[in-house]
């Protein structure tokens, strides 16, 4: 029985019901012994004798009276059943529409990541160090089976939507995210999905798994900020560490996040210059002196920012001048980055604040 | 002709990743055997590339001996790419029983939870693609400039602008032999504003170990190679210091430690 059937049923047998409410005190009003005598006996009368509560305080007492006594008796049979089972689909379908998301994210600044596979599950887990909030969008219920079941929700909002359906989307608050990482398995999926949003999105700051490099500058094209292509990134490592093994081995340990938290690796990351930080004013070079003989941390690049422009300088000279808002990219062990935020730079690392 | 190749590399398996690994290894001069069980595929490879530098060999996969056509014993290094995790496994097993464990075998993994496996198998090096990529991601999403600079690590230096991971060998004789890894730290980065972050030293079978971020006295010693960041630009006069191309030695792996 479909859903359009059952609601006209339900339909049609409250209104006989309210007939024979109306109906009932019309009936047995001017009968001796009558007690039902206008609506409101009857009205209770009903209640009472449908939800087989059974009083007995109110009864019919004419022929007509006694039969509509008895089809309320039958009715109560199937209407309690009946309002119990929308109560309790009513309760289902809100606690599905949680599970899947459909309730909405209201919060502000998060990362969005499009895509569920084993490298979006990978990106996941290292975003989750950040300690922003997640929005994780798939297109498959299971996935989101899976991330519930995987990931505490207070810090990761699972949220199952067809990724060319704006309208559920939606629910993911995309408006409001710092970030969106695209990582659908297939790129013509993606660079449609990708054109869409931009639609919908001007403004919006992507960054796109591509699986074929020379999709790279029409992924670039369509707006994406950061497009990254998994084939040639794993082909560098693999040719560097044939030619340059140890140097490559390097390069794989700094680009392979250390989820265990051994802290045994080394990682890259880059801080923000906070106004009135000591560093504030100062040549790259005394700054590069002090990170690396009194934190035993290596700095290797500087970004200044300005409005909304960045200038990436790679191994900066010793006479640059570091300014509020400028960033620093480093590399050190991993046993070491909380006391980077707390005692060296004041702020956690990256660009999301 | 493919059967005098020698210290070259092997790569086992041709697909679209085999031809993006092999682009790289050709720019930087290294000769290339292909192996495919695609017969039709020999003509591809060695149009594709129309360089005496890579040569195809077809043979079947059924098992994996019969690589002599290949030189296999004379290479310096096998690239395994085949299309499930366990086919490369059977083939590292049976690589290994057949040319000995010294064979150094690169593979690449769809499965990264297997990397333990691999390693146990006897692989040099296991990369899981979707592992590294997962990383340059992330940077992206909330370190865009720590992702920028990642890509830009990754590539060989094309304009003298790049940035580049390189790594050299200190030779016998060398001014920072019996020197400490904090005097050539220094003197890397005044003099030539290149940033040393590691060590790797060979051992006594043959490995090597690489030590990140070392301590700065830690003692330097003839064969030990210096992992370095630093500009192309600069790269000429660093291998004039060093007094060596950058890279393992393409003797390196006949040679006595």
């Amino acid at each position: 029985m479909n859903n359009i059937n059952r609601s006209q049923i339900t339909t049609l047998v409250l209104l006989v019901l309210t007939g024979l409410v109306v109906l009932l005190p019309r009936v047995e009003s001017g009968a001796e012994g009558a007690n039902i005598n206008h609506i409101g006996d009857s009205a209770w009368y009903a209640v009472v004798t449908l939800t087989t509560v059974g009083y007995g305080g109110k009864a019919p007492v004419t022929p007509t009276g006694k039969v509509i006594g008895v089809t309320f008796v039958l009715a109560s049979l199937g209407v309690l059943g009946l309002l119990i089972g929308q109560i309790g689909e009513a309760i289902t379908s809100y606690r599905e529409r949680r599970r899947l998301g459909h309730h909405g994210y209201e919060g502000r600044g998060h990362i969005v990541v499009m895509g569920w596979n084993r490298l979006t599950r990978d990106v996941v887990h290292q975003l989750l160090e950040t300690e922003r909030d997640l929005v994780v969008i798939s297109d498959t219920q299971s996935d989101v089976d899976e991330m519930h079941e995987t990931f505490d929700t207070d810090q990761v909002f699972p949220l199952y939507a067809q990724y060319n359906d704006f309208e559920t989307l939606a629910f993911g608050n995309l408006k409001a995210s710092k970030r969106i990482m695209v990582g659908i398995e297939d790129d013509t999926t993606t660079l449609l999905s990708m054109l869409n949003l931009k639609r919908k999105l001007p403004d919006a700051n992507f960054v796109v798994d591509a699986e074929h490099e020379n999709l790279i500058q029409t992924f670039q094209g369509a707006g994406v900020e950061h497009a990254v292509s998994t084939d040639w990134v794993a082909s560098t490592v693999v040719a560097g560490l044939i030619f340059e093994p140890d140097a490559a081995d390097f390069i794989r340990d700094l680009l392979t996040a250390d989820p265990q938290g051994s802290g045994d690796g080394t990682d890259i990351q880059e801080y923000r210059i906070t106004p009135n930080h000591t560093f504030d004013g100062q040549r790259y070079g005394d700054v590069f002196e002090t990170l690396v003989r009194d934190h035993d941390i290596v700095p290797i690049a500087l970004v200044k920012k300005q409005d909304d422009t960045s200038e990436l300088i790679r191994l900066p000279k010793d006479d640059v001048r570091l300014e509020a808002e400028d960033y620093i990219i480093v590399v050190l062990h991993e046993s070491q980055e909380a006391r980077l935020e707390h005692d060296v730079f004041g702020v956690p690392q990256g660009t999301l604040d | 002709m493919i059967e005098q190749f020698d210290n070259h590399i092997v790569v086992i398996g041709w697909n679209d990743f085999s031809r993006k690994v092999i682009d790289q290894l050709v720019i930087v001069d290294n000769q290339v055997a292909v192996v495919t069980e695609n017969p039709d595929a020999t003509s591809e490879i060695e149009e594709y590339f129309g360089t005496d530098l890579v040569e195809a060999h077809f043979t079947h996969f059924n098992s994996f001996n019969g690589f002599e056509p290949v030189n296999i014993e004379r290479c310096r290094k096998v690239f395994i790419n085949l299309e499930t995790d366990h086919r490369e496994l059977q083939a590292v097993l049976e690589l290994q029983a057949e040319y000995g464990h010294d064979l150094e075998i690169d593979v690449v993994i769809e499965n990264e939870d297997l990397e333990e496996t691999f390693r146990v198998a006897g692989t040099s090096y296991t990369v899981s693609p979707d592992s590294i990529s997962s990383k340059v991601v992330a940077s992206h999403v909330f370190e865009e400039d720590v992702g920028t600079l990642s890509t830009e690590l990754l590539r060989a230096t094309e304009a003298n602008s790049d940035c580049e991971f390189q790594q050299y060998r200190l030779l016998e004789g060398h001014s920072h032999v019996g020197q400490t890894y904090g005097d050539l730290f220094w003197r890397l980065k005044r003099e030539y504003n290149t940033i040393l972050l590691g060590v790797s030293r060979p051992q006594p079978d043959g490995s090597r170990q690489l030590h990140r971020l070392p301590d700065h006295d830690l003692e330097l010693q003839a064969g030990d190679y210096a992992i370095v960041i630093t500009h192309g630009e600069h790269e000429e006069q660093i291998v004039n210091w060093f007094g060596i191309d950058e890279g393992i030695t393409h003797a390196e792996k006949f040679d006595s430690v």
